[in-house]
């Protein structure tokens, strides 16, 4: 029965059960609500004392089921629960700063946040010892996406977007390919790095990012420095797509398409497509949210890429058991949550039901990436940033990339969106 | 320099550096200097730094006065 065991005892299986304990939880109505940070101007409106308590009460959950999962990992579950709440309040000072309005306004969020406030941690101060244990970037991050999986419903998105699926679904595999190329067999990158920063820069920025690089089992190093370009270009984008479309006398349809195809994370999608207009802004979310779909199958082909030819261990080609034995089980519960809700539970709770379960879990799925991004500060060393930083090829792979992105996104929206070859889509 | 030094220092430091941070864009984003984007967040007090859709709600996104406003919903987390 050695097989069963391995249910209990791999850290990936118990992201996917505590994923699934937390889905079924809002799903079944017993969780309707998950404290959050609202946003504020003056520093005191963003802590009020009514939420001391939801928030403790967060702590405690959160900290009680992944100690479960350490314990059963066979780690100190004593020095854990030490840990974790200086983590966990770590995470909800970073929230806090991202909620100031400004801040959110140049799209900010609490994942910068994080990664910063734990690389001075790390780096200025050192993270103390005792604070170690509660740093566990993998289980938050596989916690994390598998409750992300429910958020990828399949259905409503497609119905909406045919055209967004020639442009999300046509462009990306082109650029993620050949950045991977690039950054592998030209510039001479691990091929993890190469993946995260393709993934990063051709789907949807971070949460690809954290996907893909679960998936290739990508250094911590590799993975903050993604992020980090990522989160920087994303601001530059945001602010500056908007502008070039205008410049180029675009149509709002095929200027939000570009957006949408092109801008790394959703929100600064909104936000740029919105200054074009309404329709502008429907068509560049539709395309961001049919793009959005591609993380779950990404990150399930490069995972089995990975152990079948990255690292197919010392015996050569490895037989099925392997693949099966090393594949990151994550994955699975991420493609998983998103069937289950895609095609169960919408039909049998209705839309808006499952809307307002997701509104829950997302907030579950925002404090785990959040406690996620603290660890990978935690963990990270500048030195070793610096390193691979230092040749500046991870930044030329970026432009390189999102260049190619830019101008690839530009031609095929052109070619679908402009209504010369095929009709106008009615939005 | 002591860890305990440092340990003040990033105290001190860091909560004034966001500060300073916060002071610097917000003109930035009132007086349109980098565009009408942050400009228009900050008046619809709306949250760009959202990684991902979380709330697919396309209904609501599809309102005429709901794309007006900026917000897809709560706070797009």
């Amino acid at each position: 029965m050695s097989w069963l065991k391995e249910f209990v005892t791999r850290e990936d299986w118990w992201s996917v059960w505590i994923g699934f304990a937390l889905l079924a939880s809002v799903f079944a109505g017993m969780v309707s609500y998950v404290p959050g940070i609202p946003q504020w101007s003056s520093p005191l409106s963003g802590l009020p004392a009514s939420l001391i308590l939801p928030l403790v009460l967060l702590m405690l959950g959160a900290g009680a089921l992944t100690t479960i999962a350490v314990g059963t990992l066979g780690d100190n579950t004593g020095a854990y629960i030490r840990a974790f709440p200086a983590v966990f309040v770590l995470a909800t000072v970073s929230f806090y700063i991202a909620a100031n309005e400004v801040l959110a306004a140049f799209g900010l969020g609490y994942a910068l946040w994080a990664l910063v406030l734990g690389l001075i941690i790390s780096n200025i101060i050192g993270t103390p010892d005792w604070l170690r244990p509660g740093v566990r970037t993998e289980l938050f991050i596989k916690i994390g996406l598998v409750l992300l999986g429910a958020e990828v419903i399949f259905g409503r998105i497609l119905e909406l977007g045919q055209y967004g699926l020639i442009v999300a679904w046509g462009v990306t595999p082109v650029v993620l390919l050949s950045m991977f190329w690039l950054g592998f067999r030209r510039f001479g990158l691990s091929p993890s790095f190469a993946m995260v920063i393709a993934a990063a820069t051709s789907v949807c920025g971070v949460s690809a990012a954290i996907a893909v690089a679960g998936a290739c089992r990508a250094r911590k190093e590799e993975l903050t420095l993604a992020v980090g370009m990522t989160l920087i270009f994303t601001v530059l984008m945001m602010v500056g797509m908007p502008f070039l479309a205008q410049a180029l006398n675009l149509d709002p349809i095929v200027a939000g398409a570009w957006i949408g195809g092109t801008v790394d994370s959703t929100g600064a999608v909104v936000a740029a497509g919105q200054i074009l207009g309404d329709d502008a802004m429907q068509t560049a979310a539709v395309v961001k949210m049919i793009q959005n779909i591609l993380i779950g199958i990404i990150a399930f082909g490069v995972a089995l890429y990975w152990v079948a030819r990255i690292e197919p261990g010392s015996g050569g080609r490895p037989q099925l058991g392997e693949i099966w034995n090393r594949f990151p089980k994550f994955v699975l519960g991420f493609i998983g949550a998103s069937f289950i809700v895609s095609f169960f539970l919408v039909p049998l709770l209705g839309g808006d039901a499952v809307d307002r379960a997701i509104d829950v879990t997302s907030d579950y799925r925002s404090w785990f990436f959040c406690l996620a991004f603290l660890s990978i500060g935690l963990e990270s060393d500048f030195r070793q940033l610096g390193k691979q930083m230092g040749s500046g090829k991870p930044l030329l792979l970026y432009l390189a990339g999102q260049t190619l992105n830019v101008l690839l996104t530009l031609l095929v929206v052109w070619i679908v969106f402009s209504g010369l070859i095929f009709p106008r889509p009615e939005f | 320099m002591t860890s305990r030094k440092r340990t003040v220092l990033v105290i001190i430091l860091f909560p004034i550096f966001v500060c300073l941070l916060i002071t610097v864009l917000e003109p930035v984003a009132t007086k349109g200097w980098l565009g009408p984007v942050p400009a228009r967040n900050l008046e619809d007090g709306f949250d760009a730094g959202a990684l991902f859709y979380t709330e697919v709600n396309l209904e609501e996104l599809r309102r005429p006065e709901a794309a007006n406003a900026g917000h897809l919903s709560r706070d797009m987390r």
